[in-house]
């Protein structure tokens, strides 16, 4: 059996210390230490040092020609055997510190059960390399004759620096700058101090203009905030997709990309469940497209959505779907029904009044923006009723639908799990119905739905696809 | 399409009765702290009558329309389920895309002799999808139909 790097130790210690971060906070904000933190520091330091080294002394793995044998816990005691021929793949995970360090974690994807899966954090970079050649070898020798010869890999996609930062550049989210701020606020850092620090009694008279004109003010902060979001945008962009590449290998494809972390991803194309492109009003207008895979897997890791094309003009979008599946992307959509758009603006008008006397709470000058309410809503329905639409080809069913976050999925009706139709109370008055078709490996929120049809279509629409998801299966009876 | 057994009504009255019950205790607390305070709102005794009321004026109807309103049927090689109140969903679940299916009983339709299904799926949003008010034969049967459709290949 073999152990773990020593400077493991090293690697979990720091890891751990954000948390002794958040309980010394008190202490670097500059109060004086008291009785209750330090007992909690103590406290800390007494578990968390042992648990890392306990675990650390625990852990021992092996490679043996039919199995990965990882034992581990440290209250229980874990042995995982996983067999070679179970073993899909072996990813290689380095974090900026284990890069530093030379050292590197090693993922084990299996095709069983969440409990097979494992992890080696973390190995020299050798060793894991060693690992993976190791496990690949002994995989073709275990099944030399159901195993076709290793496929050449070709690279369907890859991002230059360039294309990086436009692709950034059109990430604009204000989620990252909450984030910054609610971070500053935990801090007790204000924008107003932070300022005085940079400008160091410079630009004084910019700060007393400001001081005078509330409206130039807000406008300022706005537009700097913006500024701040598109910014945070592109460099969390960058820290993601830098040097991204997609390749293909037979029937899997793998995905490489990182600044800090190197992340590598091997997506096999049968755990694909669903093919996503999307796109934003910005993005559109200049042609840049995304497309994103919908994965079913068997833990948290391994199941969701992965990014296949960050940023791709429509028809390299297209040709590496291609490389997927065989799909023909719909010319014309079918619309829903127009009463979609009577529905959609009540919600709007409902929800943006709610939204707005509920901030005009906090800050009454809001009550002003409730003029724009009764035009917003009519305006977003029915951009919303011109962007939503599905479409029926012989082997997936098309939906888009979205109009800030603008998104069309294919669907293959092979890949589909459950079929519903819902109708409420306000659409059964106006005779309209939802049709819902549940995928494996489908994010909370923003699934396909295809909204408002006319009752009859969607109950046609949910017959038609049932039979197609029918055949489906009985064309692949045979071979099964 | 077949309904339930009749005797959900019960379960799920007694349900509603235990939240109902569970809300008049949370209005208590409230009018008891609040009995001589001068800034309590609404008059005394009312927000225990109110949630009394409307709790127990909930348990009586809601049973009643959400059995009229449950419908299911088995055929060969799906289950059709027909539900919902104010939301009215109609949902297929193919019998090959279950991948494991429990039966599942609490206290109260113990006492009943009621049973549930719950059928899981790969799926996200219905990836369980729950058949209540059987009766215990009945629940068991289904499930030895429903059983030889297990799939073998989740993917």
């Amino acid at each position: 059996m073999r152990r773990l790097h020593p400077l493991t130790l090293l690697v979990r210690l720091v890891m751990s210390s954000p948390a002794l971060g958040i309980l010394l906070l008190p202490t670097l904000r500059g109060q004086p230490v008291d009785r209750g933190t330090l007992v909690l520091v103590i406290l800390y330091v007494l578990v968390a040092f042992p648990l890392i080294l306990a675990h650390y002394i625990r852990f021992r793995y092996a490679l043996t020609p039919r199995e990965l044998i990882i034992e581990s816990g440290v209250l229980t005691h874990r042995r995982r055997n996983i067999p070679i021929d179970r073993i899909q793949n072996v990813q290689i995970e380095r974090t900026l510190l284990a890069r530093l360090l030379g050292l590197a974690r090693v993922r084990i994807e299996t095709a069983g059960s969440a409990e097979t899966e494992g992890e080696i954090a973390f190995v020299r970079l050798a060793e894991a390399q060693r690992l993976k050649e190791q496990v690949q070898t002994f995989r073709r020798d275990y099944g030399a004759a159901t195993q076709t010869p290793p496929q050449r890999r070709t690279l369907l996609f890859a991002m230059s620096l360039g294309q990086l930062l436009r692709s950034g550049a059109f990430r604009f989210s204000l989620v990252y700058l909450a984030g910054i701020f609610s971070g500053m606020e935990y801090l007790e850092l204000t924008p107003e101090d932070l300022i005085d620090w940079v400008v160091r009694g410079r630009l004084h008279w910019v700060q007393e203009a400001f001081a005078q004109a509330p409206l130039l003010a807000t406008t300022a902060t706005l537009l700097l905030a913006a500024l701040l979001g598109w910014l945070a945008g592109i460099v969390i962009h960058v820290v993601r997709f830098y040097d991204f590449q997609l390749w293909q290998e037979g029937e899997r494809l793998y995905l490489r990309s990182g600044l800090f972390t190197v992340a590598e991803h091997v997506v096999p194309n049968r755990r694909i469940q669903a093919l996503v492109i999307r796109t934003n009003p910005l993005m559109q207008h200049f042609g840049w497209y995304a497309l994103e895979a919908q994965l079913m897997g068997i833990g948290q890791e391994t199941q969701g959505v992965r990014m296949l094309v960050p940023f791709a003009r429509p028809g390299e979008i297209q040709r590496i779907a291609a490389c997927v599946w065989p799909v023909a992307w719909p010319a014309a959509w079918e619309k829903v029904s127009p009463r979609m758009m009577r529905r959609t603006t009540i919600r709007y008008l409902v929800a943006g009044t709610v939204l707005l006397l509920g901030l005009g709470w906090i800050w009454p000058a809001a009550h002003w923006l409730l003029v724009g309410v009764p035009l917003g809503a009519p305006l977003m329905a029915w951009l919303q009723y011109r962007r939503h639409g599905y479409a029926l080809t012989e082997q997936y069913l098309f939906v888009r639908q979205g109009v800030f976050r603008h998104r069309i999925w294919c669907l293959p009706y092979c890949k589909m799990q459950v079929f519903s139709v819902r109708r409420s109370l306000f659409q059964r008055r106006w005779k309209l119905a939802n049709l819902d078709v549940d995928m494996a490996g489908a994010p909370f929120t923003g699934t396909p739905v295809v909204r408002d049809l006319p009752e009859t279509v969607a109950e046609q629409l949910l017959q038609a696809v049932y039979a197609r998801f029918q055949t489906c299966w009985k064309m692949q009876a045979p071979s099964a | 399409m077949e309904s339930l057994d009749p005797a959900i009504r019960i379960v799920w009255r007694i349900k509603l009765l235990l939240w109902t019950l569970a809300g008049t205790l949370l209005a208590l607390v409230y009018e008891l702290t609040h009995w001589f305070a001068p800034d309590r709102w609404g008059p005394q005794g009312f927000w225990v009558l109110l949630v009394l009321l409307l709790g127990s004026s909930l348990s009586w109807w809601l049973p009643k329309l959400r059995y009229r309103y449950w419908r299911y049927a088995l055929s060969p090689e799906e289950l059709v389920l027909e539900r919902g109140v104010l939301v009215r969903v109609r949902t297929i679940v193919p019998l090959r895309r279950v991948q494991h299916l429990d039966i599942a009983q609490d206290l109260i339709e113990r006492e009943l002799g009621l049973a549930r299904i719950v059928l899981h799926t790969a799926g996200t949003r219905h990836s369980a999808v729950v058949l209540p008010g059987l009766r215990q034969e009945q629940a068991e049967a289904l499930r030895e139909k429903v059983r030889q459709y297990l799939l073998e290949d989740t993917l």
